[in-house]
């Protein structure tokens, strides 16, 4: 499952979490060198492609010994890695693993990290009726052929996706998970049309739309995201089993803090 | 086997109205009737180049890229990598079965490579 979080919690940085940490690097070696890839890091890291993009992507936790090894592959110094130990200790309290902030990725990696589009590719090569046709994939996700196209030309550019000489198109990425600092009025909007896109093409069977409006103490906030979190780990358990994989659904949650009620003097 | 420069790319942020505009003004015909959508550019003339229209991304400019026809596409990566090219595609079969792979130069210039069906 492709999971994209939106939401705001208390930011971890890249000089607080190694996660962002690596994130961070891979950006940067991105940036500067544009054949580097995701498994030129595993390799300078040593370690494999699949455990760094687990690691990347928050879905297999960090050990205190890993970021120690992992940190001195980077040449960090003792003091942050010690820092980033303790980070870890903190973040792995807590279920929800929402990002609060991007780090400055690459254009092309950021680009794949906050566009679903790319990550909506990638899962419907998965699908056993998938025809590699940019514009059989437009008609599937509802977005244009050259949107089609500027994602599969980034999936490629970053070894996310091979077409390989056999006709396969092959998803080298796995899971991906896309976060974003916030819900910009912008996304806000561009998810809206969407849905109204959705619904103006197949009508609305098949879309549900959830929206209840909840009047909790402050404190408990966090408990939200983390129930959130939990949901989204119930729905990946779906794609697991035999039976051919011949749907793809889009299943979206957003967070609102609609106010907050000024304390009585 | 010799290596012709067979085929033109313009990367477009717009590549609806880069056809239009040169649909008008040269009477090309764009066909994107094929698995990828390219607006594969028909001049209507016998000589000189064949080329189509690709979106570029918001980041990047409109340019140009040329397209030198190859007999394998991963000896050519590979030889221009070790003359110092970078590779931006690796060798990619598309769906209609040419092969292409985009890379570039030691300037930063990108060109294509390309092994038709």
């Amino acid at each position: 499952m492709k999971q994209h979080a939106f939401g705001r919690r208390e930011p971890p940085t890249p000089d607080t979490s190694f996660r962002l940490r690596l994130q961070a690097e891979l950006a940067e070696r991105c940036a500067r060198n544009p054949n580097y890839s995701l498994r030129a890091l595993a390799r300078d890291l040593d370690t494999d492609g699949s455990s760094l993009s687990q690691l990347l992507r928050g879905k297999r936790k960090l050990s205190g010994p890993a970021i120690e090894r992992l940190g001195a592959r980077l040449g960090l110094g003792s003091d942050a890695i010690a820092r980033y130990v303790a980070g870890e200790l903190r973040w792995a309290e807590e279920e929800a693993v929402a990002d609060d902030e991007l780090p400055n990725l690459a254009s092309d990696a950021a680009s794949v990290l906050s566009e679903w589009e790319h990550a909506a590719l990638l899962e419907l090569v998965h699908l056993d009726g998938f025809v590699p046709d940019s514009r059989w994939i437009a008609r599937m996700l509802d977005v244009s052929v050259d949107t089609v196209n500027l994602a599969l030309h980034r999936l490629l550019r970053l070894r996310m996706l091979e077409m390989a000489s056999d006709g396969r198109w092959i998803d080298r990425c796995g899971d991906l998970r896309a976060t974003s600092s916030e819900l910009s009025p912008a996304m806000i909007a561009a998810l809206a049309s969407r849905l109204e896109a959705v619904i103006a093409r197949s009508g609305s069977q098949g879309v549900r739309t959830v929206s209840i409006t909840l009047s909790i103490p402050s404190s408990r906030a966090g408990e939200l995201e983390a129930r959130i979190a939990r949901l989204s780990r119930e729905l990946a358990e779906l794609e697991a089993g035999a039976e051919p994989r011949d749907a793809l659904y889009r299943v979206e949650v957003q967070l609102y803090p609609m106010l907050r009620a000024e304390r009585a003097p | 086997m010799s290596n012709p420069v067979t085929q033109f790319q313009i990367l477009s942020k717009d590549p609806e109205a880069t056809a239009r505009f040169y649909g008008q003004l040269f009477g090309w015909t764009i066909d994107a009737n094929n698995a990828l959508g390219y607006r594969r550019i028909d001049t209507g003339a016998k000589d000189g180049l064949q080329g189509g229209i690709w979106p570029a991304p918001p980041e990047a400019p409109n340019f140009v890229q040329l397209f030198i026809q190859v007999d394998d596409c991963a000896a050519h990566v590979a030889k221009a990598g070790a003359l110092g090219a970078k590779v931006i595609v690796p060798p990619s079969r598309l769906p209609d079965g040419d092969e292409l792979a985009i890379l570039l130069d030691p300037n930063g210039l990108s060109f294509g490579v390309f092994k038709p069906h």
